[in-house]
């Protein structure tokens, strides 16, 4: 099982006062803390760190805040961006916002609204979606992440596998036939190994002559079963739990 | 106003108008009365025959309350008084053209057909036994011409105004957005230091000088955006002295030390004249252009520094290997609160060349994409080397 780590925020700022000065209010408050003081340096950050929330100013040497964000979304699409900038009211920061950034918060900053924000954030329930189909994955990420939940992907199970040893999660979304050998039982078995909190939400394609196999998952952990073509409303219900009877769902189908 | 009159009285001398001519014009008033409504209907069939006029003119009952003050205007031309009064009417129509927006040259062609069909009423209705019309018919030409000049001072005049409020709203603008990034930034360092001082839990002494220090860097910083501006706003005069540019540049390079992974290349001969300069202000000059080339080599490079004497200046070359500036902005990089970097209020180059133009200096340069840019500083070289 994996440890329960602090909650972590990267500050990503070119001003180095700036950065200290946030790093020494989050740090006093618990959290983990790391700097980057370019985009550069944000995505290196990120590519061997796992963060919460990336804390994003926009005008930058280099790289702009938001071209930034949209390489966190590449590599860590479950990163929560807040916009923290002078020019919290410009265009950039309507781009961020359009991109999924989870809020703008204006400099000179407001600590107690930033740590709003930031609780905010931690509080968005935290999704896996485990499909092999990319296009499907992006559609997800942005309809859920529209809908306050933070989303991480994984393309195979074996991503899945990275991702759940790693962090905690609400909700697991399994494509039920992943390409390759591996199958979404596999993945549904480590989350019993290691997420044995969350929900278990299977997607699929199957309707005709799949019964018998998705009761078989249903009795094995399955919480809910959404259909490929997805219905939002119906897989936002399956997600917090409202339907909570699997096997009846089943039986609808 | 009392200026306004003196100057009519100024052009109706300029003319040779006389009270001879106003009483000759006040006599044929009556030979246009009857025409007067269909003149006063054609001139603003006249005007509404242009689409860019007619957008002016909000409805039908707008135009009928114009119609009254332009016939108020022609029976004031032919009766007068020609008085302070009468004049400042005039003025007034300049006015509200512009506030109105209605472009002068559609008023213009309105009013010459309006004198067209004038002239020729007092012509036609001339009664025979009155003698020869022409010398009315000048006089309330000249009348015309004098009411036509007033009515264009004013409209050119109110037009000017308008456009200068509407440059200094803009330059107003584009300054509140750079003085907002670049004080926001200051202020957001001391307001999240005063944050954490009076909130964290734990706080060392160590901690606690950190914070101040940090307070009083960004106040300073604070302190010299708003020097920047206002020297760039009102420049203090240059104080002349002969100094030596290698000095200065030192100074400046002392400053301004160059970041990490960028090299020094020291071309500066040892026997230059002495050049005429403000050693502070060309401080700020070699430093402005020191930290623009350094900027440019995000990724390091090279700094060549170069001097030499030419035809009655010190020539002094500031070269970079970084970006290069693109064609399209060589033109405005001195203009002020023009810049491509994400951070300053872009005023470098246009306090830069304002120094230098008070010293009888110039500024040169040349950028290739890719390879760097040259910068190159004239400056006079002093009289008693």
């Amino acid at each position: 099982m994996k440890e329960e780590t602090a909650r972590s925020i990267l500050i990503v700022d070119d001003e180095v006062d700036a950065c200290n000065n946030l790093r020494d209010i989050l740090v006093d408050l618990g959290y983990r803390v790391g700097i980057a003081r370019n985009g550069l340096e944000a995505i290196r950050e990120l590519r061997v760190s796992n963060y919460d929330i990336a804390l994003l100013d926009l005008k930058m040497p280099g790289m702009d805040g938001v071209s930034v964000y949209r390489e966190i979304k590449r590599i860590r699409p479950e990163t929560a961006a807040i916009v923290v900038s002078a020019f919290s009211g410009s265009e950039l920061a309507e781009e961020a916002l359009a991109e999924g950034a989870a809020g703008v918060v204006a400099k000179p900053v407001d600590v107690p609204a930033l740590l709003t924000a930031i609780a905010t954030s931690l509080a968005q329930p935290l999704v896996l979606v485990v499909d092999d189909d990319a296009d499907f994955c992006q559609n997800l990420w942005q309809i859920l992440n529209g809908k306050g939940y933070r989303v991480a992907l994984a393309h195979s199970a074996d991503e899945a596998h990275h991702q759940l040893v790693a962090k905690s999660f609400d909700v697991v979304l399994i494509d039920l036939r992943l390409r390759g050998s591996e199958t979404g039982e596999d993945v549904l078995r480590i989350v019993g190994e290691t997420n044995p909190q969350a929900r278990r939400v299977l997607v699929t394609g199957f309707r005709e002559g799949s019964l018998e196999a998705i009761r078989n998952l249903v009795d094995r952990g399955i919480d809910a079963v959404c259909y490929k073509p997805i219905d939002v409303d119906n897989l936002m219900n399956m997600l917090s739990g409202r339907k909570s009877n699997p096997a009846e769902r089943v039986t609808e189908a | 106003m009392e200026e306004l009159w003196a100057r009519y009285r100024e052009l109706q001398d300029y003319v040779g108008w006389t009270d001879e001519d106003a009483a000759r014009v006040r006599i044929a008033g009556p030979l246009v009365e009857s025409r007067l409504p269909a003149l006063v209907d054609d001139f603003y069939a006249e005007i509404k025959r242009h689409p860019n006029a007619n957008k002016v003119l909000a409805d039908e009952a707008q135009v009928a309350r114009l119609k009254v003050s332009l016939k108020i205007w022609v029976e004031q031309l032919f009766w007068g008084p020609y008085d302070a009064d009468y004049v400042f009417r005039r003025w007034q129509v300049g006015r509200r053209h512009v506030e109105v927006g209605l472009d002068h040259i559609y008023a213009a062609a309105a009013l010459s057909r309006l004198r067209h069909g004038l002239v020729r009423a007092v012509r036609e209705n001339w009664p025979p036994d009155w003698g020869e019309s022409s010398l009315t018919i000048d006089s309330l030409r000249t009348l015309i011409d004098l009411d036509l000049t007033i009515i264009e001072d004013s409209y050119a005049l109110a037009y000017q105004e308008r456009l200068q409020r509407g440059e200094r709203l803009a330059a107003i603008g584009q300054i509140a957005a750079g003085v907002a990034h670049e004080l926001r930034n200051p202020l957001n360092v001391v307001k999240t230091s005063a944050y954490f001082l009076l909130n964290a839990k734990s706080l060392s002494p160590e901690r606690i000088s950190e914070h101040l220090a940090r307070i009083n860097r960004q106040v300073n910083h604070a302190n010299d955006v708003i020097t920047a501006l206002s020297s760039f706003a009102k420049p203090p005069a240059p104080q002349l002295n002969s100094i030596s540019v290698v000095g200065c540049l030192k100074g400046a390079l002392e400053r301004y030390p160059l970041p990490h992974g960028i090299s020094l290349v020291n071309e500066l001969p040892d026997d230059l004249p002495k050049v005429s300069a403000d050693a502070t202000q060309l401080g700020i000059v070699f430093g402005n252009l020191i930290r623009n080339a350094c900027d440019a080599m995000p990724a390091g490079g090279t700094l060549t520094v170069g001097a030499r004497s030419s035809e009655g200046m010190v020539e002094v070359r500031i070269a970079d290997t970084g970006t290069g500036i693109e064609a399209d902005n060589l033109a405005k990089i001195s203009e002020p609160l023009f810049s491509t970097k994400a951070k300053g209020m872009g005023l470098g180059l246009a306090i830069t060349n304002a120094i230098l133009v008070k010293i009888s200096g110039k500024l040169q340069v040349t950028s290739e994409m890719g390879r760097g840019s040259t910068f190159t500083v004239r400056i006079p070289i002093a009289s008693d080397n």
